[in-house]
């Protein structure tokens, strides 16, 4: 059995407490417009192009057994030939052409994380499980929770809350200590719109989840402009976490970099917003906060 | 087209006339006065072309110009194109400088002839003089407050966070908070004023010390064929006249008495050491555009006509000279691209054992010395005891004469009249006199006669010597004793908090004396050692000798007197026992770090203590060590290490290995090293590494060489005997510690840019043996080139992709540690001149940026002529490799390193994370990294973009203090490269 990851991130202080190594799974249920991490999206594998790593010896083109490469693109690769062989990769020595995803097996990843173990130890970190949305390969992660148990490991988890009631609570959630929470659009109607999907199942697992004991739960909004950060929004997550007594959130600023991945993965966007939140924008948003505690930004 | 040595002819033949024409100038070569005649052959030639030499021959007063070569000249100046000898009739010192370093002219002979001729040159023929005479006019000197005036001021440390710790640790008896973090320097208003004197006060040169040795020197003679005495009697009879005729000073406001210098901030000159190389620059050092001195009328007459004169041929390296024949070694330390030694310019990198000192007083001393002497059974030894007993008495004549000083100060304020301030001042004044009656002579017995004892020692031991990394030791340890005393007789919680403030005052008070001096630094320093001063460095905390935690009250108090001056001398060093020093003094190191942005380096004393054993040092020394200078070991008062008797270019082997014995830099033609091959032929990687150990063999034969030979001039024209009195060994022995009197006698050695080695064997290894992607000699042209070309281009790219020395990549940890093991070994296996061996360390000075941006470009990538890295630490890079750099850095093993390492991190703290968030990160890279192995590491905890603003408005940044590699700096007086260098290094921020 093998995890689908995208990159395994050293030295994060972003993502849990203490230096963590964080875990980006590949594949989510969620189609969020201004998704920071697109290649995480789809669960198919992809083939990523940097064209400023590229020297255009174009030795991928004659090792395409496809004919699937072509340079008169700005994203050279035609998806509907590829056939993800990896001929173009093997031949790229300047690392323009990568695969997406990678498949570890679980020992491949414990040997990668126990690198940094000292370092966890002495920061009272751990790993992070990110993505996508780990929990969409949740036959894996639970073979691979449990071994990261038994090392001693502290384990957080983040989600969008877009999962399987049942089979999370069964058999991910007793190895898991920490859970960031995301909770992104309040409107229903909203949310399908930007999100794809309902948020019916986030509301459950939610209130589900804010009420189990020995779990550290933090609910974090990601503050996108007209989309999540407008005031109405705010003010119904302030009301509702407010309902279950939680007192500590995490409140996410916009990050317009993700905009930079787009092209090297052949897909375009129409949320094209590339401007990092002004500090009018993040006061207003902050007076939405004022009863709860959150991490300055 | 007349030729260009007809042309150079004739300027000196107007140099000529102007001197046979006026008898100021005459007098500059042939001295009436004073005696001085300067004899001396000069030649300028080409490399291109030696049909166009031309020669100036100065003798008894007579100037003679030839068109051509002369027979035994003094010394030759080569050029190695001939458009560069066409200007040297407009050379000013800088250009000239800057030709030495990038070998475009090449010296064979007396440097100091070079240096005379240069003086004439820019005060005779470019009018250095009345350029300097019109800004002397101009000149509107700074105007300092009086302390009575002295009122709101900001002293740069108002943005600094402080964490309070309510329990007591280590050792820690009386501060109830040992952080001490209620405290900022606005508590501290004398301190204050010192600082703001400090840092207003211009740096002049003071001539008093060089115009005293000159002054004695010339009565008793310096050279053994000029005098009757043994060196170690004759070095007695110096100390002692220096220091009895200096001026006893004692600062306005001060809580020390005695000065360095004369100045409020000098430079004191050591002419039988290096400082002739400054003659050019007398007239224009004022303006020099980096770390620029005041110098007034007098000194330059002082320097000019009594005091250089007199050395032209007596100094250090001129004599070495003479003695071994100019020998290859030598030679090649004057193309200053293979290894830099130190010796030329001064003694010592060791550290005095101070609390024997305490324990017996001068007196004491004088006792021992006594005994020894009268059992004494050569004349020799007999001798050195009477030169042990001169020096020491003229430590105590000058404290007597500060002792009238501190009277003659006192009773000029009168009682009737004085302000309410101005009798705290007599009284303190006539405290002052009362304690000079007593210490040095006697031991101290409270925490301010010993610092004043220690002071005056200090100040004694910079007269004798030229102190390059002089070391304070470990002074928390040592001045614990007279704390607890001091403290012990005091009941009230109040009187005990006063008298904390008290000693927090007199040891800032220290730290502000000690650097009072700066370094006279030539300009070609400037260049080589940017903004370095002596490195004065302190060492704090780990275990005592039974391996108990030394960590105590001054340990914090040191800390906090650190924290809030900012200063980069004493340089601290922080000495830190996993498991035995408690979390908390950690804790405490790393947020005086972050306040300070550059200080204290910080080291683990496991492992510290295991390479000390390892080489033969006894456990319970090993436990006693501190740093010196930057990092390195020094066994406090046991052990003559002199831990930077040099620094060797790792590089200089590599560009040998590349061209086949040839330096490209140094000569296209010139065969220096051994013939290891042409690169075609290296079949395997094995034989390519072989080659450079070869070349690292020769560079380490040819540099012991050279080092043993200044050690024996040391023997022969500079003991030390005030120095040796301090140390344990000399005095049993009757031997001078450069004698190797010592307990211990090894040298120590700065081992430079290894990690642009250990990149340009796995870059080699991957594109010429493993992949077979280009062979070695098509890599070399791309090299030659510095991969200007466009497929040179596409090769950086490609090289970028090449795990290099610290990604973690196995492969380079393996080459790294071959070398390791082949140049410890290597240097291990050769004995010093005083029986010691040469133990090697990793760390750079500023030199990795000095040997940097001489040497060519290598197959790692890196351009020609841009700095390495400093230290141990990898080459710029990924932002993500923080890890992987701490890693790889800790995997190399540290007991091949007994001169240490030094480990720099840029490291930046998040904006939003709190000060205890970044505290928690700062201390788990670090516990992680010394868990993992790691010996030292320091942060420099400032931004790319802070030090970036700092080098556009340097008018906002004068206390910016940043870590080279080893030793501290103020930003602003570093040369644009190493600016440069600290800005492109990787920036990795705790977020």
């Amino acid at each position: 059995m093998k995890g689908f990851i995208t990159n395994i991130k050293r030295n994060s202080l972003d993502d849990g407490p203490g230096i963590r190594t964080v875990l980006f799974f590949k594949g989510c249920p969620l189609r969020c417009v201004w998704c920071q991490n697109p290649e995480t999206q789809s669960p198919n594998q992809e083939i990523s192009y940097e064209c400023e790593k590229c020297v255009h010896c174009h030795k991928c083109q004659e090792h395409c057994p496809e004919n699937a490469i072509d340079f008169s693109e700005t994203y050279p690769i035609n998806k509907k030939l590829c056939t993800y062989c990896g001929g173009c990769i093997d031949v790229c020595k300047m690392e323009a052409l990568k695969f997406v995803g990678k498949y570890y097996t679980i020992s491949q990843l414990i040997k990668a994380i126990m690198k940094d173990k000292v370092f966890y130890d002495n920061s009272g970190g751990g790993i992070t499980l990110s993505g996508g949305e780990p929990t969409m390969q949740t036959e894996f992660l639970h073979q691979f929770l449990k071994e990261l148990k038994s090392k001693d490991i502290h384990v957080c988890l983040e989600t969008c809350g877009y999962f399987n009631t049942d089979t999370f609570f069964k058999l991910l959630f007793p190895h898991i200590d920490l859970i960031y929470f995301d909770l992104k659009i309040f409107d229903p109607t909203l949310h399908k719109r930007y999100c794809g999907v309902s948020n019916e199942v986030i509301f459950k697992n939610f209130e589900k989840m804010a009420t189990q004991e020995n779990i550290e739960l933090l609910p974090r909004i990601p503050l996108v402009p007209n989309i999540t950060s407008f005031k109405k929004n705010l003010e119904l997550w302030a009301t509702y976490l407010k309902k279950f007594n939680i007192k500590k959130i995490g409140l996410l600023p916009y990050n317009p970099l993700w905009l930079s991945k787009i092209p090297s993965l052949g897909k375009s966007t129409n949320y094209t917003n590339s401007d990092w939140l002004s500090n009018e924008q993040k006061s207003e948003i902050k007076v939405q906060f004022s009863e709860f505690e959150y991490k300055n930004f | 087209m007349p030729k260009i040595n007809k042309k150079i002819a004739n300027v000196f033949r107007i140099l000529q006339k102007s001197i046979e024409e006026t008898s100021e100038y005459k007098k500059e070569i042939y001295n009436g006065e004073t005696g001085y005649v300067f004899n001396a052959r000069i030649q300028f030639t080409t490399e291109e072309d030696e049909s166009e030499s031309v020669s100036i021959i100065f003798e008894e007063g007579n100037i003679e110009i030839i068109e051509d070569k002369i027979e035994n000249p003094t010394l030759t100046l080569k050029y190695k194109i001939l458009r560069d000898l066409k200007k040297l009739p407009r050379s000013k010192p800088q250009e000239v400088v800057n030709g030495l370093l990038a070998n475009k002219i090449h010296t064979i002979g007396n440097l100091s002839h070079m240096t005379k001729f240069f003086f004439l040159l820019c005060r005779i023929l470019l009018g250095h003089k009345d350029e300097y005479e019109q800004r002397l006019q101009e000149r509107k000197p700074k105007e300092i407050i009086s302390f009575e005036d002295f009122g709101e001021w900001e002293n740069g440390t108002e943005y600094m966070s402080n964490k309070v710790l309510g329990t007591k640790i280590d050792n820690v008896k009386y501060l109830a908070d040992p952080y001490l973090g209620k405290y900022t320097l606005k508590d501290f208003k004398r301190l204050e004023y010192l600082k703001y004197i400090r840092s207003t006060a211009e740096l002049e040169v003071c001539p008093e010390r060089a115009q005293l040795i000159t002054e004695i020197c010339r009565k008793e003679g310096y050279l053994p064929e000029e005098t009757e005495n043994s060196p170690e009697l004759k070095m007695g009879k110096i100390v002692n006249y220096i220091l009895s005729e200096k001026t006893p000073l004692i600062q306005e406001w001060d809580y020390l008495p005695g000065t360095s210098t004369t100045k409020l901030l000098g430079t004191m000159i050591y002419p039988e050491f290096g400082a002739i190389i400054f003659w050019p620059e007398l007239y224009s050092i004022d303006t020099r555009e980096l770390n620029p001195h005041q110098i007034d009328p007098e000194t330059i007459d002082i320097l000019n006509y009594e005091v250089f004169p007199y050395w032209i041929d007596r100094n250090l390296r001129e004599y070495t000279r003479k003695v071994k024949g100019n020998s290859l070694s030598q030679q090649l330390d004057e193309h200053f691209i293979f290894y830099f030694m130190w010796k030329t310019q001064a003694i010592s990198h060791t550290i005095p054992g101070f609390p024997a000192y305490f324990k017996k007083g001068i007196n004491g001393i004088l006792q021992e010395t006594r005994e020894h002497k009268k059992k004494a059974k050569t004349s020799m030894k007999k001798s050195f005891y009477q030169a042990i007993k001169l020096a020491l008495e003229g430590v105590l004549t000058y404290a007597q004469n500060l002792c009238k000083e501190a009277q003659i100060k006192a009773n000029l304020i009168d009682e009737e009249t004085a302000t309410p301030l101005m009798k705290v001042r007599k009284e303190e004044l006539l405290h002052l006199a009362t304690i000079l009656d007593k210490v040095p002579a006697n031991p101290p017995e409270t925490f301010e006669e010993a610092i004043i004892s220690l002071w005056l020692m200090w100040i004694a031991l910079t007269q004798e010597n030229a102190h390059m990394g002089l070391s304070l030791g470990r002074l928390d340890h040592w001045l614990q004793p007279f704390f607890e005393a001091d403290i012990e007789r005091l009941s009230s919680e109040e009187e005990q908090e006063q008298y904390i403030q008290k000693v927090i005052e007199l040891t800032g008070s220290f730290f502000l004396r000690v650097s009072d001096q700066a370094p006279l630094v030539p300009d070609i320093g400037n260049y080589l050692f940017g903004g370095s001063s002596q490195d004065f460095a302190l060492t704090i905390g780990g275990v005592d000798q039974n391996g108990k935690s030394a960590v105590c009250d001054m340990t914090f108090i040191i800390l906090k007197v650190a924290e809030m001056l900012t200063l980069r001398d004493p340089n601290l060093n922080a000495r830190y026992y996993p498991g035995i020093n408690s979390k908390e003094y950690l804790e405490r190191l790393l947020e005086v770090n972050i306040n300070t942005h550059a200080t204290p380096s910080i080291h683990n004393d496991i492992k510290m203590i295991e390479a000390l054993t390892e080489v033969g040092f006894k456990l319970e020394d090993a436990r006693g060590w501190a740093a010196t200078g930057c990092v390195e070991p020094t066994i406090c008062g046991k052990h003559f290490g002199h831990t930077n008797c040099m620094m060797f270019n790792s590089v200089a082997a590599m560009e040998m290995v590349l061209n086949n014995g040839i330096h490209p830099v140094v000569s296209d033609e010139r065969v220096i090293g051994p013939q290891t091959g042409e690169l075609k032929d290296f079949k395997t990687f094995d034989s390519f590494m072989d080659a450079y150990k070869k070349q690292v063999h020769f560079m380490v034969e040819k540099s012991v060489e050279y080092n043993n030979f200044l050690g024996e001039s040391h023997q022969i024209l500079h003991p030390s005997p005030l120095l040796s009195s301090l140390f344990e060994g000399p005095l049993e022995k009757g031997l001078d510690l450069v004698e190797g009197g010592a307990l211990y006698n090894t040298s120590g050695v700065a081992m430079i840019g290894l990690a642009d080695i250990i990149d340009t064997f796995k870059c080699v290894k991957v594109l010429v043996y493993d992949t077979h992607e280009m062979d070695f000699p098509s890599l070399h042209e791309h090299v030659k080139s510095n991969f200007s070309t466009p497929e040179g281009e596409l090769l950086l790219k490609r090289i970028g992709q090449i795990p290099k020395f610290g990604s973690n990549d196995p492969e380079t940890i393996e080459i790294g540690q071959e070398i390791i093991d082949y140049m410890y070994e290597d240097f291990y296996s050769y004995e010093n001149y005083r029986g010691g061996r040469y133990l090697i360390g990793f760390w750079s000075m500023s030199n990795h940026v000095a040997f940097g941006t001489l040497s060519g470009a290598l197959p790692n990538g890196r351009k020609a002529f841009k700095p390495f890295t400093p230290g141990l630490t990898p080459v710029p890079g990924s932002k993500d490799l923080l890890l992987q750099n701490i890693h790889s850095v800790a995997r190399l093993d540290t007991q091949k390193m007994p001169n240490n390492l030094a480990f720099n991190i840029k490291l930046v703290p998040h904006a939003n994370d709190s000060h205890e968030e970044t505290l928690n990160h700062f201390n788990a890279y670090i516990s992680s990294y010394f868990d993992l192995g790691g010996m030292q590491m320091q942060f420099n905890v400032v931004s790319t973009d802070t030090l970036k603003d700092a080098m556009a408005h340097p008018e906002n940044y004068g206390w910016l203090l940043v870590r080279i590699s080893g030793y501290n700096a103020y930003f602003v007086d570093l040369n644009k490269d190493m600016q440069l260098e600290l800005i492109n290094r990787t920036e990795f921020i705790s977020k």
